[in-house]
């Protein structure tokens, strides 16, 4: 079948003060297919794709939408003329109705002056209805899920009639079996003929889901390939642009005694009922679990900052109390929280700043004044330690990369001296190279007898990692299996016991 | 960014490889982003060729003595702002503490005398006083904190309500022993050489003692500010509540802290506001929140939390006093000022969004 | 590429939730740049019209005595010592900042720094 070209996109170049975001880049979308753009954290896939939406002026090259040149000057123009986002963060009125979220800005009228509120409620059913999706256009959006939300946002590219629809990171916040709804979607809009761009860090969807792969490294084209004809590690070793032999580092850490022991733990205003389970020094273990299935609020249970209706932590056969942050803290207990810039950086404040603020007690002086000697001490050594990379201890930390800021946090809390580390995915959002680093980290954190409790939603990252796995399901225990020799299949089994 | 000619250098050497429309842009950021800069040097030159006598040293007296009777307000409210918050009591606040240190201060031959039988007025009197009203501010302070943090109110309402409150008890305490509403004045002469003594004199204007205390207050709020964990806290608190309550920092008792420092401020603003005036009014110390407000957010002091500097708190209040300074010698009237005023903080928070939305 | 969950979960723990007064704002610079020019716009004009008519005007109150014509300074003078008004039974006393006569203003000493009404005082004849 001859493709024809839908999207062309050619010498795209755009600076922003001090960096080339884009240099001369290339890439076109066939009608029906699905084209993936991949590439590491800051290789410029978003900076391209605002370009096509006008969000960013480029600088230099040409646009060009069924042969002819345009130049979007806002969304709204794309969606006009048939180019659509679903954007990864969702941006909908939340007090509204779905079908008042689809249609805003081009509400039918009757007369010109009222809405007709019948067309539009036919309307949607009838883009509903396509896609096989189940909601009620009259239902408020902030009463449905994440996932159904995303679907609303792609029923409105639909229902704009777009040719080019951009997917940026669709699968982020769905479950398995929202993401086979996804791509059943975006499988038949392909064969519809839209030309479908598809952002994702996951590997194991885009050899699924795509026809074409494009990499980009560091604002620049690397390669664009037919998907049959490129191998998971291949797409690696475009993206990094050097040859990754193991995805993970070797396991070198030997459990030695239990240390902490957890018992019955059930939640004051949370899901979790009865989460029994104990974990050894020096020893790794995963919480795997689907979205919502408990695995974050065991984590932030044991830590405090939720409040239990029952159960109690055991550490070193001592029962402690864990009321609050500060306390677990004082009981060696540190935690790397999943939404790293909602409850983990300090955006505004630069890097010193976010690397102390955990362990202002041991810069007092007399009990008086926190010295900025040993601050800028303890600073440096964690940016040389874990290879951080940043101008200097005074840059501000929202403008690292996610890699970094995550070193920083990090840093933040071995600075605590905790002997347990509770990692709540410790790799999200991060880049392939950076992985590998935070990888070691964990590893090295084990190999000087720390017990570690990791969350993780990506499955070769636990199996890979850990010693032992805890599976949750539904808010319980669902049961443990030796990372050594277990499967995907028996995780997911188990994942599935209490739903 | 810390060297301002190596920062010079490297904005020039940024400025010469850009083209024509980034030229143009460049120049468009940088008028607007100090356009009040601009607009106080205009008002300042066009003052002093209209007005000989603006560019003394007695003028520049008047001005830092002006300063130092801001300065503390803008102080205390600045940690409010850090925090994502505001106060709108602060006014009201020096009100009160005004009223109560001004009849404590009353001279004790003042026909009329609130209160017959105070004490006679001497330097434990003063620093029993002065001690008496911070106290008073720091107790609303901690009002205002403990619903802050308590409930997650927005300091909005919470202040609104605080100032309202603290007008109710103001306009009681004006009443009280058959006052009637009166202004308190008849201030002691110690009271009013404790606070307004001349230190030194500048181009023949007096420096009154006051501006060495707003100095020595400075200092304490940049220790607190840079040096303490107390400090270290309120900045974490003000850029991310969440990231500080799983990094250890008690919010809570944070918020509660910034709150009642404030509180204590607006208390010793309120023993300088007395003798400043000559007397106290039940209308003493209204709207002043709003010129703090509009010094902090000039100074860079931003409402989107978590930043600010002293320094910048400082030169905010200077460049608001010296166009009101220079606008007053020209002969501007009291009530176009208060629009101007208004314009004043408008434009500062559309800059401070500006610089906001542009960084981001 | 930072992926920005947004937690479905309505049960979520109270955390102080204002983060930033411009979180939600939305607002394009252009949009601001307006506002600023139209602020700065209106200082300028305001103290234009202003210098039109430099100085202050100070107001007499003579409350039941003759009237006394009002009098326009500029900042740092003195007021000109006005013809004391007559009232009827009274004697004059000077005239006062405020009008329950508590504060005398010093006309020989006290200099004009903004606009003002200043009353007179009077005091009944035996």
């Amino acid at each position: 079948m001859e493709q024809n070209t839908l999207l062309k996109m050619v010498g795209i170049t755009k600076t922003f003060p001090g960096v080339k975001a884009l240099d001369n880049v290339n890439f076109e979308v066939k009608a029906g297919t699905v084209h993936a753009l991949m590439g590491e954290n800051g290789a410029g896939k978003s900076t391209l794709m605002k370009c096509l939406f006008g969000i960013y002026g480029k600088d230099k090259g040409n646009i060009y939408l069924d042969g002819k040149e345009i130049d979007f000057k806002n969304s709204k123009e794309a969606l006009d003329h048939g180019v659509a986002m679903v954007h990864q963060e969702l941006n909908q009125a939340l007090k509204r109705s779905v079908m008042d979220n689809i249609w805003l800005g081009r509400y039918p009228k009757i007369g010109g002056i009222a809405v007709n509120e019948k067309k539009m409620y036919k309307d949607t059913m009838a883009v509903f209805e396509e896609l096989g999706i189940n909601v009620d256009p009259h239902r408020i959006m902030s009463t449905m899920p994440v996932s159904q939300r995303q679907m609303v946002e792609i029923a409105k590219a639909v229902s704009y009639n777009s040719k080019i629809i951009v997917f940026d990171e669709p699968t982020s916040s769905l479950t398995e079996e929202e993401v086979e709804h996804l791509f059943e979607i975006i499988n038949m809009l392909r064969s519809r003929g839209v030309g479908i761009v598809y952002i994702s860090h996951k590997m194991a969807e885009i050899k699924r889901i795509s026809d074409y792969i494009t990499v980009m490294r560091d604002g620049k084209w690397v390669a664009t390939e037919k998907a049959e004809d490129l191998e998971m590690n291949d797409i690696i070793r475009l993206m990094v642009g050097r040859e990754l032999t193991n995805q993970f580092p070797p396991k070198t850490n030997v459990p030695g005694e239990v240390y902490l022991k957890v018992e019955g733990i059930t939640g004051m205003y949370n899901q979790l009922k009865d989460v029994s389970f104990e974990a050894r020094r020096g020893e790794i273990v995963g919480l795997a679990g689907l979205d919502s299935s408990g695995r974050t609020e065991t984590l932030e249970s044991i830590f405090g900052i939720r409040t239990r209706k029952e159960g109690k932590i055991f550490l070193d056969g001592k029962p402690c109390l864990n009321r609050h942050a500060n306390e677990s803290i004082k009981n060696g207990f540190a935690l790397l929280t999943e939404e790293r810039r909602a409850t983990g950086i300090f955006g505004v404040l630069n890097i010193r700043d976010n690397t102390v603020i955990s362990s202002l007690k041991r810069h007092k002086r007399f009990g008086l004044y926190l010295s900025e000697k040993s601050q800028r001490e303890d600073t440096q050594r964690y940016i040389d330690a874990m290879r951080t990379k940043t101008p200097s201890q005074e840059t501000k930390i929202r403008s690292l990369s996610g890699g970094n800021q995550q070193k920083v946090i990090i840093g933040r809390w071995l600075l605590t001296e905790p002997e347990v580390l509770l990692l709540d995915e410790p790799t999200r959002g991060i880049d392939v190279g950076a992985k590998y680093e935070i990888y070691q980290l964990i590893l090295d954190l084990a190999n000087k007898g720390k017990t570690v409790l990791m969350v993780s939603s990506e499955m070769p990252e636990l199996l890979g990692v850990c010693d032992r796995i805890v599976v949750m399901s539904g808010g319980r225990v669902a049961g443990e299996v030796d990372a050594r020799n277990t499967t995907q299949e028996e995780i997911m089994t188990l994942a599935a016991k209490y739903v | 960014m810390t060297n301002p000619i190596a920062n010079l250098q490297r904005v020039s050497a940024d400025y010469k490889t850009m083209d024509k429309k980034d030229k143009k842009r460049f120049w468009t950021d940088m008028i607007l982003n100090n356009a009040l800069y601009i607009l106080m040097a205009i008002f300042i030159i066009y003052t002093a060729i209209e007005q000989p006598n603006f560019l003394t040293l007695g003028s520049f007296a008047n001005l830092i003595t002006q300063v130092a009777a801001y300065l503390p307000l803008a102080l205390g409210i600045a940690g409010c702002i850090v925090l994502t918050g505001t106060d709108l009591s602060a006014g009201r606040v020096v009100g009160l503490t005004a009223a109560i240190a001004g009849v404590f201060m009353q001279k004790t031959d003042f026909a009329n005398k609130m209160f017959a039988n105070l004490p006679a007025i001497n330097g434990w009197w003063i620093a029993a006083t002065l001690l008496a009203v911070i106290a008073i501010g720091a107790v609303i302070g901690l009002v205002n904190g403990f619903f802050v943090a308590k409930f997650s109110l927005h300091p909005f309402i919470v202040t609104l309500s605080t100032q309202l409150i603290t007008y109710g008890i103001i306009l009681w305490f004006f009443a009280l022993n058959g006052n009637n509403g009166q202004p308190i004045s008849g201030l002691s002469a110690e009271y009013k050489n404790f606070v307004g003594g001349a230190m030194f004199r500048l181009g023949g204007v007096a420096v009154p003692r006051y501006v060495l205390y707003a100095v020595i207050l400075t200092a304490l709020m940049w220790f607190i500010w840079n040096k303490t964990t107390f400090g270290k806290n309120m900045f974490a608190v003000g850029s991310n509540a969440e990231a500080a309550k799983v990094s250890g920092v008690n919010v809570f008792l944070t918020t509660m802290l910034v709150h009642t420092l404030a509180g204590a401020m607006y208390g010793y603003a309120g023993f300088i506001e007395g003798v400043r005036a000559g007397s106290v009014a039940a209308s003493t110390g209204l709207n002043a929140e709003c010129d703090a407000i509009a010094a902090c957010v000039i100074g860079g002091v931003s409402f989107v939390g978590g930043t600010g500097k002293i320094s910048g708190i400082i030169l905010g209040v200077f460049v608001l006093r010296i166009i009101f300074v220079a606008l007053t010698m020209l002969g501007v009237d009291s009530s176009s000022l208060y629009i101007i005023k208004g314009a004043i903080i408008l434009c500062a928070c559309a800059l401070d969004m500006r610089k906001y939305l542009v960084k981001k | 590429m930072e992926e920005n969950r947004q937690n479905p979960n309505p049960e979520q723990e109270q955390l102080p939730k204002f983060r930033g007064l411009y979180r939600h704002v939305k607002i394009s610079v252009k949009a601001l740049d307006r506002i600023i020019v139209a602020c700065i716009a209106v200082i300028v004009i305001l103290v234009a019209l202003e210098l039109r008519d430099p100085g202050f005007t100070i107001t007499f109150d003579s409350r039941g005595g003759s009237d006394v014509a009002p009098q326009n300074q500029m900042y740092g003078e003195l007021l000109e010592q006005p013809e004391p008004p007559t009232r009827e039974g009274y004697t004059f006393t000077g005239w006062y900042t405020d009008a329950a006569c508590y504060e005398l203003w010093d006309t020989q000493n006290k200099t004009i720094e903004t606009d003002m009404t200043l009353y007179a005082g009077w005091e009944k004849l035996e």
